[in-house]
C-alpha cells in the first residue's frame, strides 16, 4: 500500500498536499474507516487535496471541532465537493446560527430524550416484526438489504407518516441521490424527492395525524407565524435524506464487525446490559459521513490559511480514531472509559437524530442478539460499499448455524 | 485568571474540582473528566447533554436562564427546579463553593 510522506508536498502557503479522492481513492478497500485511517496516517490532521477541484481535508477531533463549531468562518450553507452552481438547501442543516435556531427549536421535542424514550416499545415492536420475518426458519440473509436500510427505512417512514408500502421506492431514491455528482444528477433526483414530500405534505394538511410532517404543518415559527410549504419541504428533505442511510450504514459497519468477533458475540448474548457499550463503540470506529463546510472568511488556523471559496471536509470518521483522543483506537474495546467520538458531528448542526438513532442502533442489536446470537459473513461473498461524504457498506452477507454447507 | 472550587456530586460521590474563571462550567467539567457530561455540540446549546443540577455556593447566586436554555432544559430527562445547562454558564468568582449534581439518567 503506496503511503503517505513521500507524497506530502507543500503547497504555495506550506500547507500540506496530500493527493486524495474520497470518492474513488484506489487505496481505500472494503474496511473504509480502517483503511482511511491508514492511508491518512502520516499525513497532517489538515490537508490540502488536489483531487475533486481541490479543498481541504480535516482529520483531527480537535481540528474538527474548531471548524464546525465556528460558523463564522467555515458555513453550512454549501455541502458540495467539488462545489455545485445551484446547491440544495437543507433546513436547517444549510442555515448557520442564528438563521438555524428556530428551526432546532421546533424539531428538538420531536427528537429529544424524552421523545425517544416513548418511542422505544415501538422501535422494539417493529423490530421484532422485521426479524421474525428474517430469521424465523433461515439460515441466511444480506444484513444490509433485509435488515439494517429496512429497519432505518420502516422507522423513518412511520415517524414521518409516510406509507410503508412505498419503502423499496424511498430507498432507491435516497440511494440515488447519495450516488449523484454532476449538476446533472441533483437535478434529476432533487425534484423526485420534493415531490414525494409534497404529496405527504398536502395528505396531512387535509389528514393531520402524530407524524412529523403534521407537527411541522401545525408548528409556530419564533411564535409568529406557521412554517411555508417550502420551509417544510426543505425540513423534509433532510430528514429524509439524513435519518435513513446514516444509521443503515453504521449498523451495517457494526455488525459486519460483530460478525467477525465470536468472542464480542458471546459478551453481548450472554449481557446485553452491555449492548450501548457495543453501541457507542460503534458509533466511535465506524463512523460514515465527512461533512463539507465552505470557507466564508479568510482564516488562520492549525498553520495554514483557508481562503473564501475553498471547500473543507471534514472526516468525522476519523475523529474517533484520533490517538490523541482515544488511545490505541484501531481496537474494538467495549470496556473504554472516556471515548469520544464525533460520528454525530458537534456545534450548532450536531445530528439532530443522535439519540434515535443510537435507540435504533441499540434495540436491533438486542432482538438479533435474542435470534441469532452466534453467526458470521458467508465467506464467499464480499461486501459491497460505497465512497464519499456518506460512506456505505452496500451488502453484508451473513449466515448463521445450521446455515452452513445448506 | 484565578480558578474557583465547585463541589461535585455523582451519585453518592462528591468531590471538588478547581474551574478556571473565563471559561464555561461545562468546560470544567468536561476538564475534570467528570462522567455523564457529554456536551456532544460543544456548548452551542443545541444537545442538553451538559445537563446538570446546580445550587448556589455562598454567594447565593447563579447567571440567570436564558430563553433557548429553558427551552432545552424542557426537553430534559429528569428536569428539576435546579436544571441548567453547564455549557451556558461562565465560571465567575461568585461561582465559588456551587454543587453540581449530574443527573442519574446520565450516568
Ligand atoms: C447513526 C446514524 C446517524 C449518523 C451517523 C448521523 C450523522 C449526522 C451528521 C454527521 C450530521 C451533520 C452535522 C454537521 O454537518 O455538522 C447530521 C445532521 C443531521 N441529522 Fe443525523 N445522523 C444519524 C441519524 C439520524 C437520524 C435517525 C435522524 C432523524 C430522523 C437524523 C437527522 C439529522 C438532521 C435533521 C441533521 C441536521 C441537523 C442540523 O443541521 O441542525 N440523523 N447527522
Amino acid at each position: 500500500m503506496a503511503t503517505a510522506p513521500d507524497m506530502t508536498v507543500p503547497r504555495g502557503d506550506h500547507a500540506p498536499v496530500f493527493d486524495f479522492d474520497i470518492y474513488a481513492d484506489p487505496r481505500i478497500g472494503e474496511d473504509i474507516q480502517g483503511d482511511y485511517a491508514h492511508v491518512l496516517a502520516d499525513v497532517p490532521p489538515v490537508f490540502w487535496t488536489p483531487a475533486n477541484g481541490g479543498h481541504w481535508i480535516v482529520t483531527g477531533f480537535e481540528e474538527i471541532v474548531e471548524v464546525v463549531t465556528n460558523p463564522q468562518d467555515f458555513s453550512a450553507r454549501e455541502m458540495q465537493i467539488p462545489r455545485v452552481p445551484d446547491p440544495p438547501q437543507f433546513i436547517p442543516l444549510s442555515l448557520d446560527p442564528p438563521d438555524n435556531i428556530p428551526y432546532r427549536r421546533i424539531l428538538m421535542p420531536m427528537f429529544s430524550p424524552k421523545a425517544v424514550r416513548a418511542m422505544d416499545d415501538d422501535l422494539r415492536r417493529w423490530a421484532n416484526e422485521l426479524l421474525d420475518e428474517v430469521t424465523v426458519g433461515k439460515n441466511q440473509c444480506d444484513f444490509v438489504d433485509a435488515v439494517a436500510s429496512r429497519f432505518s427505512v420502516t422507522i423513518f417512514m412511520r415517524l414521518m407518516g409516510m406509507p410503508v408500502d412505498r419503502l423499496r421506492e424511498f430507498r432507491e431514491i435516497a440511494d440515488e441521490h447519495f450516488n449523484a455528482r454532476t449538476p446533472e444528477d441533483f437535478g434529476r433526483v432533487v425534484p423526485r424527492i420534493l415531490g414525494i414530500v409534497d404529496e405527504l405534505i398536502a395528505l396531512r394538511r387535509t389528514q393531520p395525524g402524530e407524524d412529523i410532517i403534521s407537527k411541522l404543518i401545525a408548528a409556530d415559527f419564533d411564535e409568529t407565524r406557521k412554517l411555508t410549504h417550502e420551509e417544510v419541504q426543505r425540513i423534509c428533505f433532510l430528514l429524509f435524506l439524513g435519518g435513513m442511510d446514516t444509521v443503515t450504514n453504521v449498523s451495517g459497519f457494526a455488525f459486519r464487525n460483530l460478525a467477525q468477533d465470536p468472542e464480542l458475540q458471546r459478551e453481548l448474548a450472554e449481557n446485553p446490559a452491555r449492548i450501548p457499550q457495543f453501541v457507542d463503540e460503534s458509533l466511535r470506529m465506524f463512523g460514515v459521513i465527512s461533512t463539507p463546510r465552505l470557507v466564508v472568511r479568510e482564516a488562520e488556523r492549525f498553520g495554514v490559511t483557508f481562503r473564501p471559496g475553498e471547500m473543507v471536509l471534514c472526516v468525522l470518521a476519523l475523529a474517533g480514531r484520533d490517538a490523541r483522543r482515544n488511545p490505541d483506537p484501531a481496537r474494538f474495546d467495549l470496556d473504554r472509559s472516556d471515548s469520544a467520538h464525533l460520528t454525530f458531528s458537534s456545534g450548532p448542526h450536531l445530528c439532530l437524530g443522535h439519540i434515535l438513532a443510537r435507540a435504533e442502533l441499540r434495540v436491533l442489536t438486542e432482538e438479533w442478539l435474542r435470534r441469532v446470537p452466534r453467526f458470521e459473513i458467508a465467506s464467499d461473498q464480499s461486501c459491497r460499499f460505497r465512497l464519499g461524504t456518506v460512506n456505505a457498506l452496500l451488502s453484508l452477507p451473513l449466515i448463521w448455524e445450521g446455515g452452513k454447507g445448506a | 485568571m484565578t480558578t474557583v472550587a465547585i463541589v461535585v456530586r455523582q451519585g453518592a460521590d462528591e468531590r471538588e474540582i478547581d474551574a478556571v474563571t473565563g471559561e464555561s462550567l461545562m468546560h470544567a467539567l468536561k476538564g475534570a473528566r467528570i462522567s455523564g457530561i457529554e456536551a456532544v455540540c460543544s456548548g452551542s446549546m443545541v444537545c442538553g447533554t451538559c445537563h446538570a443540577y446546580v445550587t448556589p455556593g455562598p454567594s447565593g447566586e447563579l447567571p440567570p436562564i436564558g430563553e433557548g436554555e429553558a427551552e432545552m432544559l424542557d426537553e430534559a430527562v429528569d428536569r428539576r427546579p435546579e436544571s441548567r445547562l453547564t455549557c451556558q454558564i461562565d465560571v465567575t468568582p461568585v461561582l465559588a463553593g456551587i454543587i453540581v449534581e449530574i443527573p442519574a439518567s446520565q450516568m
